[in-house]
């Protein structure tokens, strides 16, 4: 194996947010003690495994939970020790992401003079009134300052999440937020509409009515908003949730969209050989359990067949600007389903290229199970 | 084998009113008899189509043959019939009268006689079959014996003595009434010397085995070697193999007159062996065959379609394999412009109806999309030639009609008084023309009406349930035609007309038809991409319409690492919803819409 995306887990935040899914717990320093040291016997024992063995890596991700909650030595070791096990290119992209409520400028210094140079930085929203909804536990002042500091520790690629779509909030108040990001001077914009599924729904369901939940209908007309608000600030919308400015599309996440491997490390992270893909255990305690004894934390390994891997990569390719190249999927694509959705402006042909039209990347679901749909031999 | 002489045997069915506790009785013989040393858990055994079990009704006629040792000191076989009590079913109950000599008349005594005991002692009469009267559920606080008594009484003749009690449930009175059975029940009368003459009265595929026909041996000996013919087809087979019915098949060396069990003839084809014929000797033939039954009148007519196309071929295999265990279904090919290929069936009734599409999807492992069930009509057109119309796409374009006529039932409806005023309403709601009423007695009225089958083929049976708190149970008969004014009504998505949706309905229905059928659509068919206009028209014009919109946001927020083995999975799951779904033009309609939207709430 050549080349390949590193990731790591660190599953810690100061407090647990209603509608999050990602693996994560409120931090109590003595797991995160354990865990930080789990956690680099998996980088070392993984090292030596094929397929990643030797390998040269083509960015690092350093995602969460709350990752700028680790101590900034902790970072440099890490870095420094990805050296000692890969190929380590100068350059690449080193994202760390960060809560605006848990950094601070010296450790943006630090981090950055670890050899991070980019910063993803959880908003969600610059309006007041809406963090406190969502029941965040910073304020918009800190963002500022987030920004500011990351600037001055000399991290310039820098990007904000914004969540949208959820009750209480309006298409005003979502392009105020974006207005105020964008003169933030941003490199980056990553937006969600809120969703409330997967895990979430079995942990707690909103409890008390206060807290907001997804509204379709709303988010549909933000985004239209959105579009082209971003439009404007100059902005190339290269994902459905993504937004760059020129250069400073994210690599790291292309490796997810065009299914180039990517090694997965922390609890529950998920890899790609390139051919299949597997995961770790999303436990906390029983993560750290397998690596003291030395063993790896694998939960699965998914082996996926060819059918899989096109599903995966007509869903993920279409929701890039790049789309998918016509002539690699022609035999599984629906024809009739394909002419109807071009006629009536949900696809768009050129070039050889399919590509969902940004207008209607919304319905991306639909879209692709029409295009996947079997053949009706009768009509 | 003991008692194997046709004087040691007793053919008996059991028949009642739904739920009165028929299969629950069966239990009881089983297990006095020794054939089931308990049925534990599992009650209603006969019931053994997981169908059956699941919606706790019979739907089938289960046969069963047991060995008895009788406190007389003879041995006895009993060969049992349990039969269905929904009226959809009564053709299975009148297929299993000619097989038997007597029925056991179960009447439950918390509920006394009912329209199904009435219909059904009226069918065990034209059998000829002695009945032996017994109330059911004597343990139940709620029963009332002395009125469920003289009820069964004065709906027999027969005299208070006669009748007696039992527990199903608990099996009191089991014992007494096995003797008075074995008593009671003549045995098969034997024509000494006559050749062999046996009447299928049921029939079912077996993948192993092909075609396996139950039997009733009415004169000589069925066995194994022996070239036999079928009287319908006169085609000739060896017989493979011959045996008893006990909750298995159990092989014997021959079935001796007076029997029931079963035969392998071997047969080829799915459709040789017709329930109601009659298996000769070839080397002895006699030229008539038995008294068969009546064809089965089909009620209702619908199509059904595969899901895909592909499943043509199997849907054919499959209708012909089914109608083996279903003698009362009725099929042909038919053509839709929406659905494409797939068979226009008839049924007894919209049970019968949900039934076979639920065993045919499960049996045989379908997907099937059912055209809204109608009646048929009689059309006859300008120059005076008459045709049946039992599909909507048919009906000639109104200008040649000289007149339509709707098939017309007698119906009787039994009924605690306090329910009548609101009984009669419904009927009145329902076209329905007042005859007369008569009293069983200070509980029990029959109210006897005419109406247009179309009236109840639908929901009149739920109605009628609910408005009585269950008490009031309803049968009916077809009498002949009437001319009434008729409708057809197509349903649109987004402007076209999807045929399988059409129904004819009476002109002064059309409206509130057409509203609620729009209705229901609306609330059943899923947002989608595109916004779905659903409209009632009758020729071009609309009746009725509604819309479904289109929703705007169909995606999963964000897609990393970690999401995209539970999105793929995601997308799978869907792409299986949607192959319960059927396109219309770019619409998708749930399946189960057609049928549903017959329902009422
Ligand atoms: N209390 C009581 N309940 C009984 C008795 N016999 C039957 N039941 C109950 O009545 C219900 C209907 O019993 P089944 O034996 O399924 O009735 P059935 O006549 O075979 O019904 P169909 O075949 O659908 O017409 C079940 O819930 C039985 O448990 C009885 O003697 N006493
Ligand atoms: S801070 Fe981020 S990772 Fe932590 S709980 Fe909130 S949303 Fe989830
Ligand atoms: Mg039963």
């Amino acid at each position: 194996m050549n080349e390949f995306a590193l990731y790591f887990h660190y599953p810690f935040c100061l407090n647990r947010c209603y509608y999050c899914n990602f693996t994560s717990s409120v931090l109590d320093e003595s797991v995160a003690e354990r865990y930080r040291q789990t956690l680099i016997k998996e980088l070392l024992l993984r090292s030596d495994e094929p397929p990643w063995k030797d390998g040269t890596i083509r960015s690092i991700y350093i995602g969460g939970g709350t990752p700028s909650l680790m101590p900034a030595e902790y970072v440099n070791k890490l870095l420094l020790l990805i050296r000692d096990c890969f190929n380590y290119p100068p350059d690449i992209e080193v994202t760390i992401e960060a809560n605006p409520g848990a950094i601070d400028a010296e450790s943006l210094s630090a981090f950055h003079e670890a050899g991070i140079n980019r910063i993803s930085i959880g908003a969600q929203s610059l309006i007041e009134n809406e963090l406190r909804q969502l029941s965040r536990i910073h304020t918009s002042k800190d963002i500022h300052a987030a920004v500011l500091a990351a600037r001055q520790a000399g991290i310039y690629n820098i990007s904000l999440d914004l969540m949208y779509g959820f009750t209480g909030q309006s298409v005003n108040s979502f392009t105020e937020s974006l207005n105020r990001a964008l003169e933030l001077d941003i490199k980056h914009l990553s937006t969600y509409a809120l969703s409330i599924e997967g895990s979430t729904e079995k942990l707690s369901p909103p409890q008390n009515s206060s807290q907001p939940t997804p509204d379709p209908d709303l988010a549909a007309d933000q985004y239209d908003a959105l579009c082209s608000i971003m439009k404007k600030a100059g902005f190339d919308h290269y994902e459905l949730t993504n937004f760059a400015l020129s250069g400073f599309q994210s690599h790291h996440n292309w490796t997810y969209w065009r299914s180039i491997p990517y090694l997965g490390l922390g609890v529950s992270a998920h890899s790609f050989d390139g051919k299949n893909r597997s995961w770790n255990i999303p436990i906390i305690d029983e993560y750290n359990e397998r690596l003291e004894r030395d063993a790896l934390p694998q939960e699965t390994v998914e082996i996926l067949s060819m059918e899989n891997v096109q599903t995966e990569q007509v869903y993920l390719g279409l929701r890039t600007s790049d789309g998918l190249t016509m002539t690699e999927f022609e035999h599984i694509i629906n024809p009739r389903e394909l002419a109807e959705m071009v006629d009536s402006g949900f696809l768009i042909v050129s070039d050889g290229t399919i590509l969902v039209p940004e207008e209607r990347w919304l319905l991306l679901d639909d879209i692709v199970l029409k295009l996947l749909s079997k053949c009706d031999k009768i009509a | 084998m003991p008692g194997s002489s046709p004087d040691r045997i007793r053919n008996f069915c059991i028949i009642a009113h739904i739920d009165h506790g028929k299969s629950t009785l069966a239990d009881r013989l089983l297990e006095h008899t020794g054939l089931v040393d308990s049925i534990g858990n599992r009650p209603q055994l006969l019931d053994d189509m997981d169908l059956e079990r699941e919606r706790g009704i019979t739907i089938k006629s289960h046969a069963v043959s047991m060995n008895y040792h009788c406190s007389d000191g003879g041995d006895y076989i009993l060969n049992l019939i349990d039969t269905p009590g929904h009226v959809d079913f009564s053709y299975e109950v009148s297929r299993s009268l000619a097989a038997c000599e007597g029925a056991i008349l179960l009447v439950d005594a918390s509920q006394g006689v009912e329209a199904q005991t009435i219909a059904n002692v009226y069918l065990a009469l034209e059998y000829d079959l002695t009945l032996l009267p017994v109330m059911n559920k004597i343990d139940l606080v709620s029963a009332q014996p002395d009125i469920c008594r003289q009820q069964i009484v004065d709906l027999i003749g027969c005299s208070p003595e006669e009748v007696l009690s039992v527990s199903a449930k608990e099996g009191t009175g089991v014992p007494e009434m096995v003797a008075a059975l074995i008593n009671a029940i003549p045995p098969p009368s034997v024509v000494k010397d006559q050749p062999l003459q046996a009447l299928i009265f049921d029939s079912l595929f077996d993948n192993y085995r092909g075609a396996i026909a139950y039997v009733r041996v009415v004169s000589g000996i069925l066995k194994p070697g022996m070239t036999i013919f079928f009287h319908s087809t006169g085609i000739r087979y060896l017989v493979d193999e011959v045996g008893l019915l006990r909750l298995e098949r159990v092989k014997t060396d021959q079935l001796g007159t007076g029997q029931m069990g079963y035969v392998i003839p071997g047969c080829k084809e799915v459709g040789e062996t017709r329930v109601g014929d009659t298996i000769g000797d070839d080397a002895d033939p006699l030229p008539d065959p038995l008294p068969g039954y009546r064809e089965p009148k089909p009620m209702v007519f619908a199509g059904l379609f595969p899901a895909n196309a592909e499943d043509y071929e199997s849907l054919k295999d499959a209708l012909a394999r089914l109608k083996l265990n279903d003698a009362s279904l009725q099929y042909e090919p038919e053509t839709s412009g929406s659905l494409g290929f797939g068979f226009r069936c008839g049924f007894l009734g919209l049970l019968h109806l949900e039934i076979v599409q639920e065993r045919l999807e499960r049996e045989y492992d379908l997907n099937l999309v059912s055209t809204v069930p109608n009646v048929k009509y009689r059309v006859t057109d300008n120059h005076g030639e008459v045709r049946f119309i039992d599909n909507p796409a048919h009906l000639p374009p109104v200008s040649n009609i000289k007149v339509v006529e709707e098939p017309i039932i007698k119906a009787q409806v039994v009924t605690p008084p306090e329910y009548v005023g609101a009984i009669m309403q419904l009927a009145t709601e329902r076209r329905g023309i007042y005859d007369t009423t008569e009293y069983l007695d200070a509980r029990r009225a029959v109210l006897h009406y005419k109406m247009p089958l179309s009236e109840i083929i639908y929901d009149f049976y739920d109605k009628l349930k609910s408005m009585s708190r269950g008490y009031a149970s309803f049968d009916y008969e077809l009498t002949g035609w009437e001319p009434t004014l008729m409708v057809k009504l197509d349903i649109l998505l987004n402007g076209e007309i999807v045929d399988a949706m059409s129904v004819l309905v009476n002109e002064d229905k059309a409206y509130a038809w057409g509203r609620r059928v729009v209705d229901k659509l609306a609330e059943l068919i899923p947002r989608q991409m595109f916004e779905v206009a659903i409209q009632a028209a009758i020729s071009s014009r609309i009746i009725a319409r509604a819309t479904v919109r289109a929703y705007r946001k169909n995606v999963t927020a964000k897609c990393y690492g970690g999401d995209v083995t539970r999105k793929r999975k995601l997308l799978e799951k869907q792409k299986e919803g949607k192959k319960r779904m059927k396109s219309f033009g770019n619409v998708e309609v749930p399946q189960e819409a057609f049928m549903a939207i017959l329902k009422s709430d």
